[in-house]
């Protein structure tokens, strides 16, 4: 037995030793990904008009059509505790921003936003022990913590990221072998835009299969419980601390399809609406987009998200709301956005 | 607890240690504690329904034993309604209902289907059927009734199979459980080779292909021809990798702990009919239904027509012990119909062969029976898989319209995850064709360290690398 265990040791060495090697491999190959991108772009911005928000702001704007004024922020899949610690950052940054554009969705508070066990996407922007702790908690935090931490440093801990790190090395692959450089699922540009990279349509599929795919979305998004307190408590905190720095919220309702708003229909929304008219005092203005494109087809590549040409004419729809809230300096119209702003992915 | 999970890679290599730092009297509650931790890592609660058949089936055997006359048949049968009427609380209740409630509907007598809101335990008609073939043993008189409530408690909840099987039978797994284990080198290490291949099946190829045919199942509509097809194909390959790994994983399980469960699969998709393909795929349960149901029906040793209508009630009840729906009966009568066709059409096909003169042995012959069986197994996976008989009807339908030759999965499968799909069949099909003829566990022991080691490297960082890490349940943890 004793001969066993000292070579189940020599092997576990030999397998930690692959494992580091593999890490630093990925660590390379990743530098550079999308959240790098949009870190990089707001280093070198000076936006009065933060976006943030999930998917549906990070894909159904188009960070070029809004303008120098403004900076999206959004990233996909991030929860109200992501968008606190995010603000705080942002606003420490960049302390001219003076509005915020906020999602008011009704996916927002649910418990598929709750599960964030994992705090190595935050910790990119905020690493604070206090500050993750503070926004965090829970009674699993410490450990939480320091498994992020060591996924921080050694990314293949983590489960998901050994898909992430195949794709990178098949990319690789393909790049240095066959000359091709394979396309990302999400695609940022020099401007901080997020896209799909396929040109999926809803309207492409049977009837029967968009109702099963916004009943499936519905209740990916809006099963029980649909308001979770801690993601409540964050957004207080967010509407809290731009309150404190004198930034204006301004809600906007993102546009849905309208077999996903029938799918929604059967769920509790009432409780998420009541959260948000519990705090309406705190937002100056609220947009809202929900029906916008009902009747355009081809202008959802999913659910409840835009194609790129109804981003695009989303944005632009945006805008004009937006600088009828806020108008625009005469000073600043003239700025080019097309110039120094803009830095490579 | 599922095998594919961090909490597993923790508990399992914790209780091996512990079991052999452990005297030989402390091993065996140790298995009982461990197993029951292993169950109540899915719902706590129901650890008691299994005390409850333990308590029935242990007294059961004593008491049978115990008795003559016909109160011995009068304990088996109140075991056996025990054990049935379990399953028909947890599995087949709501299924009687809504079918009386839809019949008496068609009648015009409006009725509300009564329904229980009741989880079904992971695993139920596994551990009811090795516990009810305790008793039928001990009935025989091919038993004798364990007097030791801690060695049947651990024959009922051993963990590595109590989920899903092997579905052991008494006579193999009670004496393991009553003689002292010593730890030997070559069986852990054996033991660790069959987990490993078994991960391999579970993560890297049943799990790869679940997200094609998980897309073609979940939404039939939506699916057509070409992407249909590979659905399909995907499925077959998926259910015999998902579950063949589970039963590697528990086989080298217990074997590191130096016990020795059944086979349960032989190369199925080899298989050159459907009755070989029975003797193949999920050996515990098929020899299960043939000594305790097909043979005290009857068997093949009665009138033609009563040996059919054996044939289809087995895989008739066979269909229906994997799920209380009517997709299961279907393709277990699917599975009935082939059996009873291939009976009838034995004669023709003989006659067809010798004109030709060909003895049926050929290479050639038998690769197209073996093609054909494959095929006659997959279409009925396709009731066995999907959601509704109309869903099955759906993808029947949608398989034949070929509008276009191209595959319309979505996101997150791409061309090069395809290409992974179909090298993980290749893989697959390629080591299940060296089985019996060359074994690999030998050649390798044989080998220098450093290429044994080199070899275990590359399974294990390919496992993470290649496979999918989502711990996704075995499909059988359902029945």
């Amino acid at each position: 037995m004793n001969r066993f265990l000292s070579s189940l040791f020599m092997f576990g060495i030999g397998f930690a030793l692959l494992f580091l090697l593999c890490s630093g491999h990925f660590a390379v190959l990743s530098r550079n990904d999308n959240l790098d991108v949009q870190l990089q772009l707001f280093s070198r911005v000076r936006p009065e008009i933060l976006v943030l928000g999930d998917s549906h702001a990070a894909m159904d704007v188009d960070a070029r059509t809004l303008g120098p004024r403004y900076f999206s922020f959004a990233y996909p899949q991030e929860n109200w505790r992501e968008i606190l610690l995010k603000a705080r950052y942002a606003f420490d940054a960049k302390p001219e921003i003076r509005e915020v554009v906020i999602p008011l969705d009704v996916h927002m508070f649910g418990a598929y936003r709750n599960e964030d066990e994992d705090l190595t996407h935050t910790m990119r922007f905020d690493r604070s022990y206090e500050h993750l702790a503070e926004t965090f908690g829970g009674r699993w935090f410490r450990a939480h913590y320091v498994r992020s931490l060591s996924s921080l440093y050694l990314p293949l801990t983590l489960a998901p990221n050994w898909t992430n790190y195949r794709v990178l090395v098949l990319d690789d692959l393909s790049k240095n072998i066959l000359g091709k450089t394979p396309r990302k699922r999400i695609e940022i540009d020099a401007y901080g835009s997020m896209s799909y990279s396929d040109t999926n349509e809803f309207d492409s599929l049977p009837a029967s299969s968009r109702r099963e795919a916004a009943r499936a979305r519905a209740q990916e998004q809006l099963h029980d419980p649909i308001v979770c307190a801690p993601l409540v408590r964050a957004f207080d905190s967010f509407l809290d601390l731009c309150a404190s720095r004198r930034i204006q919220v301004i809600g906007v309702r993102y546009p849905l399809t309208p077999e996903f708003r029938e799918a929604a229909a059967s769920y509790d929304l009432e409780r998420v609406e009541q959260v948000y008219r519990d705090r309406s005092g705190h937002f100056e203005h609220v947009l809202d987009y929900r029906t916008l494109f009902d009747g355009k087809p081809g202008s959802f590549r999913d659910e409840d998200h835009l194609t790129k040409h109804a981003a695009l004419e989303f944005t632009n729809r945006l805008r004009r709301d937006l600088e009828q809230i806020v108008p625009e300096p005469s000073e600043l119209r003239s700025a080019s956005w097309e110039r120094g702003t803009a830095v490579a992915p | 607890m599922l095998f594919n999970s961090l909490h597993f890679l923790i508990f399992f290599p914790v209780v091996a240690a512990l079991f052999f730092a452990a005297p030989d009297r402390y091993r065996l509650p140790l298995l009982f504690l461990a197993s029951c931790y292993f169950y109540m890592a899915f719902i706590p609660a129901y650890i008691l329904i299994l005390f409850v058949l333990i308590a029935v089936d242990y007294t059961a055997g004593i008491l049978i034993e115990r008795a003559t006359g016909k109160a011995r048949k009068r304990y088996l049968v109140l075991s056996l309604i025990a054990n049935i009427g379990m399953l028909g609380v947890f599995k087949y209740f709501n299924f009687f209902s809504t079918n009386v409630a839809a019949v008496n509907q068609w009648l015009g007598i409006p009725v509300h289907p009564i329904l229980l809101h009741l989880a079904l335990p992971i695993g139920l008609s596994f551990h009811t059927f090795q516990s009810m073939s305790y008793t039928i043993e001990v009935y025989r008189g091919n038993q004798k009734a364990e007097r030791n409530l801690l060695v049947y408690s651990v024959y009922v909840l051993f963990f590595p199979q109590m989920v899903a099987g092997p579905i052991e039978r008494p006579y193999n797994l009670l004496p393991q459980l009553r003689r002292p284990v010593r730890f030997e080198t070559n069986r852990v290490t054996e033991g660790l080779r069959i987990m490993l291949w078994g991960f391999i099946e579970k993560v890297v190829v049943a799990d790869r292909l679940a997200l094609y045919a998980n897309q073609v199942f979940n939404d039939p509509a939506r699916h057509h021809g070409l992407t249909v097809l590979l659905g399909i194909y995907f499925f077959s390959f998926q259910i015999y990798c998902d579950f063949s790994g589970y039963s590697h994983i528990a086989i080298g399980a217990a074997k590191i702990l130096g016990f020795n469960l059944m086979t349960n699969f032989k190369r199925p998709y080899f298989a050159d009919s459907i009755a070989d393909f029975w003797k193949r795929w999920h050996i515990s349960l098929s020899t299960w239904f043939r000594d305790y149901l097909y043979i005290p029906l009857g068997g093949n040793r009665v009138p033609v027509w009563h040996w059919y209508l054996n044939l289809f009630l087995v895989f008739l009840i066979s269909g229906f012990w994997h799920g209380a729906n009517w997709t299961f009966l279907v393709w277990g009568a699917l599975h009935g119909a082939y059996l009873i066709a291939a009976i009838v059409l034995a004669p023709l096909r003989s006659n067809v062969l010798s004109r030709l003169r060909l003895r049926g042995t050929e290479w050639g012959i038998r690769a197209l029976d073996t093609v054909v069986t494959f095929h006659l197994v997959t279409f009925a996976w396709i009731f066995f898989r999907a959601r509704s008989i109309a869903d099955a009807g759906l993808i029947c339908r949608n398989l034949f319209q070929w509008t276009t030759g191209r595959v319309s999965f979505e996101y997150p499968l791409g061309p090069s995850d395809l290409t992974l799909a179909f090298l993980c069949i290749a893989f697959l099909l390629f080591v299940d064709s060296l089985h019996g003829r060359f074994s690999f566990a030998q050649a390798l022991s044989v080998r220098p360290r450093w290429l044994r080691w080199s070899f275990y490297y590359a399974t294990v960082f390919g496992i993470l690398f290649f496979g999918v890490l989502t711990q996704s349940k075995f499909i059988y943890f359902q029945f």
